[in-house]
């Protein structure tokens, strides 16, 4: 394509010494006395929805005439059909939403009768009395009023571009329906109760650990592994890291190179293999009996687009080399004990605070909240999160989760939303220049403890006391 | 054609005026030069004399031809 | 005016200027009176001076005279308070409400402030409010508003902008205002996230630096969004948006704060109160500064402490302490070198020796922010640098363009066999050009001391050359032989002859050395004879690169001599060496080069290689050593010189001290004006035209078009349509008023009754309405008024974006058609071209005859002899223009077009009749620059070969242009006159810039950016000046120098002015940039390497790191990003989607939908990069980001396209499969991706 390749010339590279810690000398020795009651339970995890495992339908010659653009267009176009498609399916499943209609298929009805239809929001605007918005499906157009004065017009502050929402009204017969009720996709109120588990069981949910940079607390990871390790305090914790059996990590392990401009003057570690190497030399330290799922997020060597399918294998090697250690994509979604935890990095969080009002970064939780009540992990094309030309939708939230975590925002905070535990898992990075500048802070060095059988948050541990720069 | 005068008072004279114009510039100086700028006080052939005078003497010498520089 | 300001000749010259001006304007009123326009009259008023345009500008009307008064009692910038004073006391009329009179107050001030030229006082204020604090005690204050276009003020004005605000608010008795937490907040994040995510600030303030000026500012600086980057501080009360207001930050950060300093100087000029804390701002800076640098000394000398103790015994060499003082004082500066952008090459790396040799300077086609260089260094540099060709710089200011001076020295050059060769002359550059192996030194880059001035930069040693040793000869017969001589100038006869005897030299080379000592020089043998004789430096052409070396390498270089085969020859009895032939030792070659030595390589009769030094070099190497007579050692504290001058009787000076880098930056240019796409009549023809716009098309398919149109009526006959004049019966018709409501038209004389609102829906009305235009008909009629038939196109625009949507005549395009002419959104046709200075001319330079000049008005040359010959040299007049030959074959297609219209469309008879282009000399122009609304008048005198338009320096600081890369326009005056009209500007934020809105006249010195002040106008720099420079002196203790300053007011601002560096052609170089030439980035980047691998001062693998970083990377990463949210788009109708229509077509059109950023802009660089990451030794960090890159090429697309077998080549020579396996044993072949 590009003409002739250019060989690589060898050249003499004097080794020179490396100058930062790849964490080699961080060999923790397990308390002997410690009992772990975990290590003796069967495990009973599934990967049950993974990227890889995603086998895409690439759009067809006859659909695109075979150019490259067209393919990709067709491609981003399938890809938001199929988001529609499964977003009806969801609809569908809410006994209050009645016969869904084709848009296209408008112009056969009766001006003035009652008609619902699904569609992805094209755009919102405010008027005087209320708010016009334009939905799109696979048929066609058209633009929805809805009255001020209606219960249902507060939903319109969470619809975000691209999202899908179901409306019911009067067809007015010029190519408006006036709207008595909206719905979004939402997940149901109460869902059936899972069957109790015979034993206590934890996972340990982390994210964004950002190693290489020169803001990762490392003290105080060492700490907490060392904590993993049976050196407890008390008989609480004891209890608690008896019965861990799980650790899942939501991306941002490592801090990446070049992520953004200037990054080498932050970095430890300014190199992509040994920041890899230094996280596999810290996670080698967490107790055998503890698997390890980990997905990669926007600092990772992945696929920056979303969604991102794991590590690139050549660079994050040391990773894969653990015994106890799954990749995940991101997202991905992991059955524990019959529980079902979905594991995203959470870039969508971005958009959802600059299109949402009141939502705001330093409250995570909640903007993950509105990403779940639109059943997608980022619903706005063209803001800030990168979306790859896939032909199928595999961010859409298709079954309804009993976790959901994700990272990103560097802030812990949880939430419980019709009975689905939210939780934003922060950081183990202390606070950047450019966070200063922008007035974000984190909460670096938190740990917290999931209770399987409920999916409900136990304790946190904070190692933030060790953190340096906090 | 060269009569020898044994003690000449002009030429001491011419020979003191070109060591003073030679201290005064410090540097070398066109034979043409010392010869129009001391003429209005000698003559030609005196001043011509001193110069070979104080050449002999080792009093001044000559960095390049024509030029003249006290030592 | 009391004193007269001109000569009777440049009185003259504007009379006749002015005469000139009358005709075209008598001529054009005729035409615009047939009422065939938008308006009856021309719209270009003309101004003689500031206060005129001021008052063209933003008015209020009659404030020019009041101006002139209050101008010359108390000076511009009291003048500006005084008007504010009488503005608000109603002297110029009712403005309605308080704010009205605030806005106009600020705006004139302004407008005075920045000479009425820049359109920031009427496009870079928005507006101007009085709002409450509603946080506080709900008391009134102040807010200005400013936009986009403030910028175009610069950043004093925009300073004083703030300082007028609060004198207006002073005067209407508004209380300040008082920011709260939020406020003061937001601003601080916003000036942050403008500098990251905008554009780079020149100054980027400290958080507590905005917040003191937020505390303290007692207006509010606000203002429109200016980009799409939202806040995180949102809905801070009376802060009207949640994105960036880019004009506020750009004044708060660029404006008060940058130019604190200045703005002190005002406020005490001015006696405005309440600004201490402003001045406390800058001591307390000017004090951080000063207790900032002697730490940093101390720390230096701490380093070196020991050192330096010992260094307190031991004498040092005069060179040695000289270089340790401009190593402490002034040091190197990198941030030219901070950004590289493929394919504009990096020439010398920061104060690097062998970059380009500073040489103190102005040439006749310099001013300010120029750099001359020789014109075989354009030449050696690839032709990167052309004439005009911009170069960003280390030092004195940030860039310059560049122009050619053969009086200074080229190159030198090592060639592919080995020998070294000085390349001063153009022709032998041509010879050597494809034989270089390495450039040694880039050669001389002449600066002026104006741009030191101008710069403040403090002087740097100079370099030994030429113009200074003719002085110290000068001085030397003075002393000596009491006989004064004047370099670069006629001397007497007699006295040339008197010192030539004493000198014992041919008296008429005596008198030309004098005269051109840049051009005459001695023979090697009678330089060592006049160095002798009067005791000064050696010549400087004779003079080595000595320091360049050191010492311990003299020594072995001298070890080398003394075995070398010397032929030795004899001058008046003094030695020196013929030939000089030394065995092939690649250390000792080495050294010769460095020393900048021509010599070559030979075989002896017993193959053997030598190195051959010939006449004069051979003496120019040996006699500094003294002819071997005396034994060169090294001595500590001691440079190469210092030793020579310790030991051999002829001294030198050192002509390689001070080095400065620079590298490419924007190409030159010279182009006509076409808009995107080219567009050749103002007229609308909606989707009629295609992609085109093509009306032609339109009416043959006979199309009918729905546009949006100003259309008038026929008080007379009824007839409607878009003429102005009445098809039917020659009646001017009247504008129709529409109801977009009702449907309704109002002539506009009914429309005037009714307030220009709809008596029935009370909906204000349009001038303009969606209607419905047959082009066939409109273009038939339009083609049987001006008998032009056979066109292929006529390009109209899609809609028209000004406010009353009138259309241009469809006859103006057919006649642009017919001549190959395009228009720009005002109605002119335009030139653009790079502003390049020039002030002394030779009339075959500019292909005019001396006959023609002299009716011109050149009657003599710059030395006061009578023009006669047409390569004497003579001084510009100051509104005089010497065009490209591209602009020149261009206007007169635009001459034969106005020829026409007056003609065929106005009935008039032909103004130019210009057959060729030496026929447009003598006719007027306006020269316009982007950012400001005020032309100047100029005259075309002639026309050169080179991709610039060369006019005085004055002409380009009259359009606040200074000449570092800058371009603008010319247009020809009457065609400004007969189509220039308000009507068509466009009605968005900007569209009054770069418009003729008023024409000066005259030009004032004293008027015009005061850069050009600090330009110098002497014949040379006194040897004082030199002496300066080896004490490193501020600029501003150099008083001796004239500059442009000291004559204003008087007649000599006008006249009289002089250069030092003559050239031999303003036109001899290369015409166009390389890089113009170059096709793809991989080809940018490779002959930009190949040029820094050949280059001694520049290293390569920087260079490729910085292209990587500054570039490449961010061009990669970017395009990455915006692949993954970019916009979709209807090939047809353009609209743009945020994501694809699920229909797969148009919702609007139903045409095909396509990407916005394309797989092939995203890959773009990618070869480039791998290249650069391949052959030079970067960081492992910016090779793993071009990997990691390539990855996630490679990976985005992956899941839709079929992979394609990429990997040509085994994947083991790929670099990024080399590194992978490197660093973890093992390689899948899998991530090559090209
Ligand atoms: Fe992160
Ligand atoms: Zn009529
Ligand atoms: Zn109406
Ligand atoms: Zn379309």
């Amino acid at each position: 394509d590009y003409g002739v390749p250019i060989a690589y010339v060898e050249e003499e590279v004097p080794e020179v010494e490396k100058s930062y810690s790849v964490y080699e000398d961080v060999v923790i020795t397990p308390n002997p006395e410690f009992h772990y009651r975990a290590a003796e339970m069967p495990a009973e995890s599934e990967v049950v929805f993974d990227v890889k495992n995603v086998k895409f339908s690439p759009p067809k010659a006859s659909n695109a005439a075979g150019k490259e653009g067209e393919f990709l267009v067709e491609a981003y176009r399938l890809y938001f059909r199929s988001r529609l498609k499964k977003m009806r399916r969801i609809f569908r499943e809410n006994p209050e939403i009645g016969g869904i209609i084709d848009i296209g298929k408008l112009s056969y009805v009766q001006p003035g009768s009652e008609v619902t239809v699904v569609g992805l929001l094209t755009d919102k605007r405010e008027t005087n009395k209320g708010y016009v918005l334009e939905l799109e499906d696979a048929t066609g157009r058209i633009k929805v009023f809805i009255n001020r004065d209606r219960e249902d017009a507060k939903l319109v502050m969470s619809i975000m571009h691209d999202s899908a929402v179901a409306v019911s009204g009067k067809y007015s017969g010029r190519g408006m329906i006036f709207a008595d009720h909206l719905y979004l996709p939402d997940v149901p109120k109460v869902r059936p109760p899972k069957p109790p588990l015979k034993e206590k069981v934890y996972a340990v949910l982390l994210s964004d650990i950002h190693v290489g940079s020169n803001k990762f607390c490392e003290k105080a990871f060492e700490k907490f592994l060392e904590w993993l390790n049976g050196n407890v305090e008390n008989e609480t914790h004891a209890e608690l890291v008896s019965r861990i059996k799980y650790l899942i990590i939501a991306g941002d392990a490592v801090d990446g190179v070049g992520i953004y401009p200037g990054q080498y003057e932050e970095l430890a570690i300014p190199d992509i293999f040994d920041q890899y190497e230094a996280l596999a030399n810290l996670l080698r330290n967490v107790p055998k009996h503890i698997h390890i799922f980990i997905g990669p997020g926007n600092h990772d060597a992945a696929r920056t687009a979303l969604p991102q399918p794991g590590f690139y294998e050549e660079y994050a090697r040391p990773i894969y080399r653990l015994k106890n250690v799954t990749v995940i994509s991101n997202p991905a979604v992991v059955r524990l004990h019959g529980r079902d935890f979905l594991i995203a990095h959470g870039r969508g969080i971005e958009d959802v605070v600059t299109e949402i009002p009141n939502r705001s970064h330093h409250r995570p939780a909640e903007a993950m909240v509105e990403l779940l009540r639109l059943r997608h992990l980022a619903p706005t094309f063209g803001e800030k999160v990168p979306i790859a030309p896939d032909p199928e939708d595999l961010l859409v939230i298709e079954s309804v989760p009993d976790l959901f975590q994700a990272g990103h925002v560097h802030v812990m905070q949880y939430k419980i939303y019709n009975g689905v535990f939210v939780i934003n898992t922060g950081t183990w990075q202390a606070q950047t220049e450019f966070q200063k500048m922008v007035n974000i802070v984190p909460t670096p060095a938190r740990v917290p403890i999931i209770d399987v059988e409920t999916a409900r948050l136990r304790a946190v541990i904070n190692f933030e006391q060790f953190c340096e720069g906090v | 054609i060269e009569e020898k005068p044994a003690e000449n008072p002009e030429l001491e004279k011419a020979k003191e005026a070109v060591m003073n114009l030679l201290r005064e510039k410090g540097k070398p100086l066109s034979h043409k030069f010392i010869v129009k700028k001391l003429s209005k006080e000698f003559d030609e052939e005196i001043i011509e004399e001193a110069i070979t005078k104080l050449l002999a003497e080792g009093e001044i010498y000559e960095p390049e031809t024509g030029y003249y520089e006290p030592l | 005016m009391g004193e007269e300001l001109y000569s009777p000749e440049m009185k003259a010259y504007f009379e006749s200027l002015q005469r000139e001006i009358d005709r075209a304007y008598e001529i054009a009123r005729k035409a615009r009176a047939q009422g065939k326009d938008p308006s009856l009259d021309v719209e270009v008023p003309q101004a003689t001076d500031m206060a005129g345009r001021v008052e063209s500008l933003v008015g209020p009307p009659g404030v020019a005279e009041r101006i002139r008064e209050l101008v010359k009692e108390y000076g511009k910038e009291l003048a500006a308070l005084k008007v504010v004073d009488e503005i608000i006391e109603g002297k110029f009329g009712d403005l309605g409400s308080k704010e009205k009179y605030a806005e106009q107050a600020v705006r004139t001030a302004l407008a005075i402030l920045t000479e009425g030229i820049v359109s920031a006082p009427l496009e870079g204020i928005a507006d101007v409010k009085i709002k409450r604090n509603e946080w506080a005690d709900n008391s009134e204050y102040l807010a200005l508003y400013y936009a986009g276009p403030i910028r175009s003020s610069g950043g004093t004005a925009q300073a004083l902008s703030v300082l007028v605000g609060d004198y207006v608010r002073k005067k209407l008795g508004l209380d300040r205002f008082k920011p709260s937490q939020e406020h003061i907040e937001r601003m601080v994040e916003e000036v942050d996230l403008y500098h990251r995510a905008v554009t780079r600030l020149q100054y980027h303030p400290e958080a507590d630096e905005v917040r003191l000026a937020m505390r303290n500012i007692p207006i509010e600086i606000t203002g429109e969004e200016t980009d799409k980057v939202e806040v995180s501080h949102r809905n801070v009360p009376g802060v009207e948006t949640n994105h960036l207001r880019g004009g506020a930050i750009l004044v708060l950060a660029e404006g008060v704060l940058q130019k604190a300093k200045k703005l002190v100087k005002y406020i005490d000029k001015m006696g405005v109160e309440g600004w201490d804390w402003i001045k406390e701002f800058v001591e307390a800076k000017e004090k951080g500064k000063s207790t900032e640098e002697p730490k940093a000394d101390k720390s230096k000398a701490e380093a070196s402490g020991a050192k330096e103790e010992v260094a307190e015994k031991v004498e040092k060499g005069f060179y040695y302490e000289l270089y340790e003082k401009f190593r402490s004082n002034i040091a190197p500066n990198k941030k030219y070198t901070k950004e590289i952008i493929g394919g504009r090459p990096l020439f010398a790396e920061p104060s690097e020796n062998g970059g380009f040799r500073l040489r103190y300077g102005r040439s006749r086609v310099s001013g300010f922010a120029t750099w001359s260089v020789n014109p075989a260094t354009m030449l050696i540099l690839d032709e990167f640098i052309a004439i005009g060709t911009q170069m960003k710089t280390e030092r004195p200011g940030k860039g310059c363009i560049v122009t050619p001076a053969t009086t200074v020295e080229g190159p030198i050059v090592k060639l592919k066999d080995g020998s070294v060769v000085r390349v001063d002359d153009y022709e032998t550059a041509l010879n050597v050009k494809n034989e270089i192996e390495e450039i040694l030194y880039v050669g001389d880059a002449l600066v002026n001391f104006g741009d030191f001035v101008e710069n403040n930069q403090t002087l740097l040693p100079a370099n030994y050359v030429e113009e200074w040793w003719v002085q110290e000869l000068a001085k030397a017969i003075e002393e000596l032989y009491e006989v004064e001589l004047k370099p670069f100038s006629d001397n007497p006869r007699e006295t040339i002859e008197e010192a030539a005897e004493y000198l014992e030299i041919d008296p008429d080379f005596l008198e030309s050395l004098l005269k051109d000592p840049l051009r005459v020089r001695p023979s090697v043998e009678l330089a060592i004879h006049l160095s002798k004789v009067l005791d000064i430096p050696f010549h400087p052409y004779y003079t080595l690169y000595w320091n360049t070396l050191k010492p311990e390498e003299v020594e072995e270089l001298q070890r080398a001599l003394l075995s070398a085969q010397i032929e030795w020859d004899e001058f008046r009895k003094l030695k020196f060496a013929r030939k000089v032939v030394l065995d092939n030792d690649p250390r000792i070659k080495r050294y010769l080069e460095l020393l900048g030595l021509p010599h070559r390589l030979e075989r002896t009769e017993d193959r053997r290689k030598v190195i051959v030094v010939d006449y004069p070099w051979s003496s120019a190497l040996l006699t500094p050593l003294g002819n071997l007579e005396w034994e060169f050692r090294a001595k500590p504290f001691h440079t190469v010189i210092d030793i020579i001058n310790e030991n051999n009787p002829i001294k030198l000076r050192d002509r390689g001290i001070s080095w400065i880098g620079a590298r490419m930056g924007r190409p030159e240019k010279a182009k006509e004006r076409k808009m995107k796409p080219p567009v050749q009549v103002l007229f609308p023809i909606g989707l009629a035209g295609g992609q085109s716009r093509d009306i032609k098309k339109a009416a043959e398919e006979g199309k009918t078009a729905k546009v949006e149109i100003a259309f008038f009526k026929c008080p007379k006959c009824g007839h409607v349509g878009p003429e102005h004049l009445c098809p039917v019966c020659g009646t001017r018709k009247e504008l129709l008023w529409h109801c977009p409501k009702c449907n309704v038209d109002y002539p506009e004389s009914e429309a005037e009754e009714f307030d220009f609102r709809c008596p029935r829906c009370d909906v204000e009305l349009r001038p303009y309405a969606e209607r419905e235009i047959k082009p066939s008909e409109l273009l038939r009629k339009a083609m049987e008024n001006v008998k032009v038939y056979g066109i292929d196109r006529l390009k109209g625009v899609k809609g028209m974006t000004s406010g009353y949507k009138m259309a241009e005549p469809l006859e103006k395009g057919l006649l642009r058609v017919k001549n190959d002419v395009y228009v720009f959104k005002d109605g002119t046709i335009r030139f653009d071209a790079t502003d390049a200075p020039i002030t002394h001319f030779k009339p075959k330079e500019i292909g005019v005859s001396v006959e023609k000049l002299r009716e011109l008005g050149y009657t003599h040359d710059f030395e006061g002899k009578p023009l006669e010959r047409d390569d004497q040299i003579v001084e510009l007049k100051v509104q005089d223009i010497i065009l490209s030959y591209e602009a020149g074959k261009y206007l007169l297609k635009v001459a034969r077009f106005i020829d026409d219209l007056l003609e065929k469309f106005y009935g008039l008879p032909r103004f130019y009749n210009a057959e060729k282009m030496e026929d447009l000399i003598g006719h007027l122009v306006i020269g316009l620059a982007p950012h400001t609304s005020a032309g100047i008048i100029g005259r075309i005198i002639g026309f050169s070969d080179v991709l610039v338009g060369y006019a005085h320096p004055y002409y380009h600081a009259a359009k606040r242009r200074n000449c570092d890369g800058d371009e603008d326009s010319v247009m020809l005056l009457m065609d400004a006159l007969l189509n220039f009209s308000r009507y068509y500007l466009p009605e968005k934020r900007g569209g009054k810039m770069d418009a003729p809105l008023v024409v000066t006249t005259r030009l004032d010195p004293r008027e015009v950016d005061s850069e050009v002040h600090n330009m110098d106008v002497v014949r040379y720099y006194p040897l004082e000046f030199y002496k300066a420079t080896y004490e490193m002196k501020s600029p501003k203790e150099v008083k001796f120098i004239e500059r442009v300053e000291d004559r204003l007011g008087k007649p000599e601002m006008y006249e009289g002015i002089k250069f030092t560096h003559d050239t031999d052609d303003i036109g001899l170089g290369p015409k166009m940039s390389l890089y113009k030439q170059l096709g793809d980035m991989v080809e940018k980047v490779e002959r930009q390497l190949a040029l820094a691998e050949r280059i001694r001062a520049v290293d390569e693998h920087h260079v490729a790191e910085t292209i990587l970083n500054s570039h490449l990377i961010p061009d990669l990463r970017g395009n990455l990003r915006s692949f993954t949210r970019q916009e979709f788009r209807c090939v047809k109708c353009n609209t743009k989607y945020r994501r694809p229509p699920l229909t797969g077509r148009c919702p609007k059109c139903g045409g095909k939908i396509v990407l916005t950023v394309s797989k092939g802009a995203v890959e773009k660089y990618l070869p480039t990069a791998k290249m650069l990451v391949t052959r030079y030794n970067v960081k492992d960090y910016t090779r793993q980001r071009i990997c990691l890159t390539e990855k996630d090429i490679k990976t985005l697309f992956e899941t839709v396209l079929p992979e394609k077998q990429r990997t040509l080549l085994g994947f083991s020579a790929d670099v990024c499969e080399r590194m992978i396996k490197e660093r973890t044993g093992t390689s899948n072949g899998k991530n090559g991706y090209l």
